[in-house]
């Protein structure tokens, strides 16, 4: 026995302290029971409580309390997981890294608070939702590994669309570390930017299974994302409040994977409509286009006509004119050609002889003056008949 | 955001504008003619793409 005492090494009570807790860190606990006691201290982020049952009590400790969201108070029952750490003064306490509220009640009552909180603030106001685009390339899906959500989303898209790349992320989607590798795994796509939109989906559960859904942290983390985002978690007619903040939610992960791509056949389908359409739209324009130039040539011909058969009539009208004035000019001239006929048979000397009148000459000289002959000259008169030949006897003025 | 080069969303796009322009019967029917032929051929290369479709998957490793 002295053999075995004197092999054991001996510690100062510091050194015994480290030494526990060395052994301490390397077997995290998880410890299921009542909390009591609880005491958040003013002005700093921790609080220390008990976790107790019918028979025991541990002491508690929760640094950045505050950051964790979890709202805790005495009577509520809980699972915590963290490390057992033997203080300076002796007494144990196990180092709280995490708490999980188990019992329906419980866990509902944090949900509604949370809800009404996070609801106050905006998060889910529809003014926030980003559309999911209708072709993307590349889809970011954030489910559990070999999980049915997982094989839901892919086996839907590839059946469904096929043409996209999704990137997996593998995350734990209930218990310890699930909401931190939930939000890491949020903020590792939004970081690169190499997807077009997220799914983020897991099957159903109870409330404690589906709790990092409902963290605060979570939801924070699915708001200030850039990516749209789809989830599709838990039953369909339970929301959780990764649900209310996403841009859709999907009522199961298969339902998420329809919204997130288009249907092959329908957009065949749409592609074949448009074929239709724009040949039936090409026939109707050339349709129009036929009636429109027979309607123009129709127009054309007839106003051709109407202008020949104006021309015509003005050239008949004209004729006429011109026949009307052609005549009256010939009868004008006719008419005149007359007067001067009959204005020259009045000049005519014959028909003034044939009026009684001679002609009086002296010496072949024609006389109308009496002074241009005296007494004794001899003169002729020519009368229409013939001649008188005289001698003047007695000139005489008048 | 990926970026989108020769994606089937540009191409769908550009097909229901080219039905949209026709709809709107305000093109010369040389333009028109132009548009259906160029629509037509997009349609083409759409079914071709649909035909060839497939989904590639690419898991991510990263250290929590």
């Amino acid at each position: 026995m002295s053999e075995i005492i004197d092999r054991i090494p001996t510690f100062s009570v510091s050194q015994y302290v480290g030494f526990i807790n060395n052994l301490t860190a390397a077997v995290p606990v998880l410890v299921e029971g009542e909390i009591s006691n609880f005491r958040d201290i003013p002005g700093r982020n921790f609080c220390y409580f008990d976790i107790k049952d019918k028979n025991a009590v541990a002491k508690c400790f929760q640094g950045f309390w505050h950051s964790k969201k979890v709202a805790l108070e005495n009577g509520a029952t809980v699972k915590i997981f963290g490390n057992p750490t033997l203080q300076k003064n002796g007494s144990l306490v196990i180092d709280v890294r995490e708490v999980f509220l188990i019992g329906d009640g419980a866990l509902r009552k944090q949900y509604q608070e949370l809800k009404e909180r996070l609801e106050k603030e905006g998060l889910f106001g529809l003014e926030f939702k980003k559309e999911i685009p209708i072709f993307p390339i590349s889809i970011g899906l954030i489910a559990g590994k070999n999980s049915s959500a997982y094989h839901d989303v892919v086996t839907e898209i590839s059946e469904r669309w096929g043409n996209v790349e999704i990137f997996f992320h593998g995350v734990k989607v209930q218990g310890i570390n699930a909401r931190k590798e939930i939000v890491q795994a949020i903020r590792y796509f939004n970081r690169r930017q190499t997807v077009d939109v997220l799914i983020v989906a897991r099957g159903g559960g109870s409330m404690e299974d589906l709790q990092a859904f409902d963290s605060e942290d979570v939801v924070r983390e699915i708001f200030a994302s850039k990516i749209p985002t789809i989830s599709a978690i838990g039953h369909e007619d339970h929301w959780t409040l990764a649900d209310f903040v996403a841009d859709v939610r999907a009522k199961t992960p298969t339902k998420a994977a329809q919204i997130a791509v288009p249907d092959r056949d329908e957009i065949s389908d749409k592609l074949d409509f448009f074929s239709t359409r724009v040949k039936g739209l090409v026939q109707a324009k050339l349709s129009e286009a036929k009636i429109n130039v027979n309607t123009l040539n129709d127009k054309l011909r007839t106003k051709i006509e109407d202008k020949l058969a104006r021309i015509r009539q003005d050239i008949k009208f004209q004729q006429e004119s011109l026949t009307v004035i052609v005549k009256k000019n010939i009868e004008d001239k006719r008419n005149r050609l007359e007067n001067l006929c009959k204005m020259l048979g009045a000049l005519n000397p014959e028909s003034i002889l044939k009026r009684g009148y001679g002609v009086v000459q002296k010496k072949g000289k024609r006389i109308t003056d009496i002074d241009e002959v005296k007494v004794g000259d001899e003169i002729s008169v020519r009368l229409q008949n013939g001649e008188i030949r005289s001698k003047i006897q007695e000139v005489r003025s008048i | 955001m990926v970026k989108k080069t020769e994606s089937f969303e540009g191409l769908f796009k550009e097909i229901q504008k080219a039905v949209e322009d026709l709809e709107q019967n305000k093109l010369s029917v040389d333009n028109a003619m132009e548009k259906y032929q160029e629509a037509i051929k997009k349609i083409a290369t759409a079914r071709k793409i649909i035909d060839k479709m497939e989904t590639k998957i690419s898991e991510i490793s990263v250290k929590q």
